[in-house]
């Protein structure tokens, strides 16, 4: 008997000008079944399935529905054939209730078109119940916990009348029992006859899950494996590429302990919980820190920056612990901060170049005019130094690519009084080109003594790079890995990492100086 | 149970506990604050500034905010003064209530299609129908003669309760049973509370936000209407002041600035709270100075607490 296909995709592709987000993919996806989709950030995974739920139209390929041709969907008409996307929780009103919630939009009447609460209420608890969770609906969505509103939105879908349901980033910041429980329901579901595309970052998430996974890079498809004879490590190495692109730094000095401490945090902390973090950066190092989405990477930078208060902990500065931390003083101090959302909080689109390099210089200036001359020659050679391809000094920052804005918010931290740059996901959204500019500046101040932190999901960049790399999975700090063992195996094998007891203390795994 | 009533605490909060300073504070100046008419005066302008706040809060509910309140007031009133001698009691209670509801669309419209942020819209709104309404009065005060429309200030349910009054109940009774018997109820804070959430529901975000301030100029009108009755005249600037008012209202009533939450009642009952507070210190003859002073730590009091307790 022919297997029957629920969606099939053939050379779909989308262009957005030169850019291809995703390059004739051909997917079938069986019905009744729980398919797989990984790939690293920017592979094409929200490409292809906001093209399934109709979001955007494809530039390129054909479509079939249960084996018919069908049209490019719109998102009302995925919606009519049984098509629905669970973001990580974008689709719920928090001010409102859980049966508010699941019938938004699609409400039951009774007399005259007033509401039916009471059978909005029944049918609420029993979707709910039929997916084995117990959760009141008249709570309110922002009480509830980030897997039952999961749940909530799938049974938002499911009252839909939906049977082909895209899950996308599932597994992020769910704790264990919270991704056995989500895993529960989407069994269930499949056992129902629904069919489930579920995208997710953990990779032992999706082997654990799926029955067939499908690798996507770089907005092509790279192979769909049967998800029962593989495991996450293999994976992994399908995901980021049987080659790794960055040449292994020749002379990668993997022994700082001689070297002079620039940075010493020490149990600092933003939350309540026990989670709380400790490393050291000398001068020279380049520490890269890697883990998935929502594991605490960025806030763990923004804390030692002082743009989150920390709850406990200390941050010291040659050996100077700094309180109260603030941008500004920070920035005092030599510490410099590459944040990740350029847009928000990097670049000044509508200003020139120069205008964006000298920015941080100017509150620091002490003399009454401007010295517009010395500026423009400073960020002239700032912008050269890391390759920026402009025009003219004088250009917007808007007329540039990613990958050059990206290289002018680095390129203002380009001169010796700033010793420590942290850098949040500098490789988010640029090309490969700019990545590698960027990583030759980053290592170039190295060599000038200065200390470096790389946070990234993209650990392809980070191996050769860096010289010491700390895994973070759900805010702890698993494991740190120097030199050779940087590997993709050997971060995968620690990004799957479930912390199920809280454990006593990563202080002495943490510190890269009691390593080796 | 103490759980129960914690949750109900919760819900009157502010409003609770300055309403019972506010009565406390007119038990010292008794004989002023509890006559019949100074009575009936704060029911009846309570009943005009709380179906104002009505119009502002449903606006704020879908993070909206409407600053042409008092001149929409000025003109719907202005607007029946003029029409009144010629066309009688209908007609100009209609169109002006009509116009008033254009008023609102035009507001909706310019922040929905015209993507003009509300505070830039509404302003630029405020200003045309000031001039509107300047220019139908030419300036001046239209005295209204006609004995019905007087009448409906003068009027009371039981000799106590002001029509007014008896008019904000029914309002706000709808109001609260749409809001929790129909769709509509729901998608107004749907918007409010997550626009995309609302829209990938399929929820018509962009008309309904026009509706929404299309009803509050209608509310707004009625208000006006009830002012021009109560001073007996068509003023243009009658209602001046009215937006901060409802806003401070809204607030103090609960309404998030940010959308999507709080009670249209407790919003009425805000309104009414202001009024009281406005009567108490009349009656402690204090400076209207002082008066603006206390009306500004309010509202920054009750956004304050509100976004303490978020």
């Amino acid at each position: 008997m022919p297997v029957a296909y629920r969606l099939e995709l053939e050379n779909v592709s989308k262009h957005y000008g030169n850019t291809r987000a995703l390059e004739a993919v051909s997917v079938a996806i069986p019905s009744g079944k729980i398919r797989g989709l990984v790939g690293e950030n920017g592979a094409g995974k929200s490409t292809l399935s906001k093209i399934i739920a109709g979001d955007i139209r494809p530039t390129s390929g054909t479509m079939k529905l249960n084996g018919a041709e069908a049209p490019y969907l719109t998102p009302t008409s995925a919606r009519r054939a049984g098509i629905a996307i669970v973001h990580q929780w974008g689709d719920l009103v928090p001010t409102m209730t859980v049966e508010e919630n699941i019938f938004l939009g699609n409400e039951i009447h009774g007399s005259f078109r007033t509401l039916n609460k009471s059978e909005m209420r029944r049918r609420a608890r029993e979707v709910l119940n039929e997916l084995g969770v117990d959760v009141d609906p008249s709570l309110l969505v922002s009480e509830l916990s980030p897997a039952h509103k999961q749940i909530v939105a799938i049974s938002k879908a499911l009252v839909r009348q939906c049977d082909l349901l895209i899950v996308d980033e599932g597994g992020v910041s769910l704790d264990k029992k919270e991704t056995v429980l989500l895993h529960a329901v989407l069994r269930q579901l499949r056992g129902q006859g629904v069919t489930i595309i579920y995208i997710s970052h953990l990779l032992d998430d999706v082997v654990e899950l799926s029955d067939e996974i499908t690798v996507l890079r770089n907005g092509a498809l790279v192979e769909t494996l049967d998800a029962g004879s593989t495991t996450a490590e293999d994976l992994a190495i399908v995901v980021v590429g049987h080659e790794m692109r960055s040449p292994s730094r020749a002379e990668a000095p993997s022994d700082f302990t001689q070297r002079r401490t620039l940075l010493d945090v020490k149990g600092l902390s933003w939350t309540h919980d026990a989670a709380e973090f400790s490393l050291k950066v000398r001068e020279g190092e380049i520490l890269g820190i890697t883990g998935p989405e929502g594991a605490g990477k960025s806030e763990l930078l923004r804390t030692i920056f002082g743009l989150m208060a920390p709850t406990r902990g200390t941050v010291s500065i040659d050996g100077e612990s700094i309180g109260s931390r603030s941008p500004r003083k920070m920035l005092n101090r030599g510490v410099a901060f590459v944040p990740e959302d350029r847009f928000a909080e990097g670049v000044l689109l509508d200003r020139n170049i120069e205008e964006n390099i000298s920015l941080p210089k100017l509150s620091f200036e002490k003399r009454f005019f401007l010295p517009a001359t010395e500026l423009r020659a400073e960020a002239i050679k700032k912008a050269a130094q890391i390759k920026t391809k402009m025009a003219s000094i004088d250009s917007l920052v808007s007329e540039l690519s990613g990958g050059n804005q990206q290289k002018v918010v680095v390129s203002r931290w380009l001169e010796d009084s700033y010793r420590l740059l942290l850098l949040d996901e500098p490789y988010k959204g640029i090309d490969i080109g700019a990545k590698d500019d960027i990583n030759e500046a980053i290592r170039a101040m190295a060599g000038a003594g200065r200390g470096v932190i790389v946070i990234s999901t993209e650990f392809a960049e980070l191996i050769g790079l860096v010289s010491t790399l700390l895994v973070i999975v759900n805010r702890k700090i698993v494991t740190t890995l120097t030199g050779a063992s940087i590997t993709p195996h050997e971060i995968v094998r620690y990004y799957q990492y479930e912390v199920e007891t809280p454990s006593p203390s990563f202080e002495g795994t943490g510190s890269p100086a009691q390593m080796n | 149970m103490p759980q129960s009533f914690r949750s109900i605490l919760k819900e009157l909060d502010v409003v609770v506990i300055l309403g019972a300073l506010l009565l406390v504070a007119a038990i010292f100046k008794a004989s002023t604050f509890y006559n019949l008419s100074n009575l009936f005066t704060t029911l009846e302008l309570s009943a005009v500034l709380g179906i104002a706040t009505l119009g502002e809060a449903m606006v704020l509910i879908v993070r909206g905010v409407d600053v042409s309140v008092g001149a929409v007031m000025g003109l719907a009133g202005t607007l029946s003064a003029f029409l009144i001698p010629d066309f009688g009691l209908t007609v100009s209670i209609l169109v002006p209530l009509v116009v008033c509801g254009l008023v609102g669309l035009g507001n909706g419209l310019l922040v929905e299609k015209g993507r003009v942020p509300p505070i830039v819209a509404t302003i630029a709104m405020m200003w045309v129908v000031s001039g509107l309404a300047g220019g139908i009065s030419n300036g001046r005060l239209i005295p209204i003669l006609d004995e019905s429309f007087q009448q409906i200030a003068l009027g009371s349910a039981f000799e106590i309760v002001p029509l007014f009054f008896v008019g904000l109940l029914i309002i706000g009774a709808i109001a609260y049973f749409v809001r929790s018997n129909f769709a509509i109820g729901r998608y107004v804070y749907a918007i409010g509370g997550d626009e995309g959430a609302a829209y990938f529901s399929a929820i018509p975000v962009a008309k309904i936000r026009i509706g929404v301030y299309g009803v509050a100029g209608v509310l707004y009108g009625v208000a006006g209407l009830l002012m021009a009755s109560y001073v007996r005249s068509g003023m243009p600037t009658v209602g001046k002041g009215y937006e901060f008012k409802a806003i401070t209202a809204a607030v103090l009533g609960g309404i998030a600035l940010t959308g999507g939450r709080g009670n249209i009642f407790k919003a009425i009952v805000g309104a009414v709270i202001l009024i009281v507070l406005y009567g108490v210190i009349t009656a402690f003859a204090v400076s209207p100075y002082i008066q603006g002073i206390i009306q500004g730590a309010i509202l920054v009091g009750a956004v304050y607490y509100a976004t303490r307790n978020d």
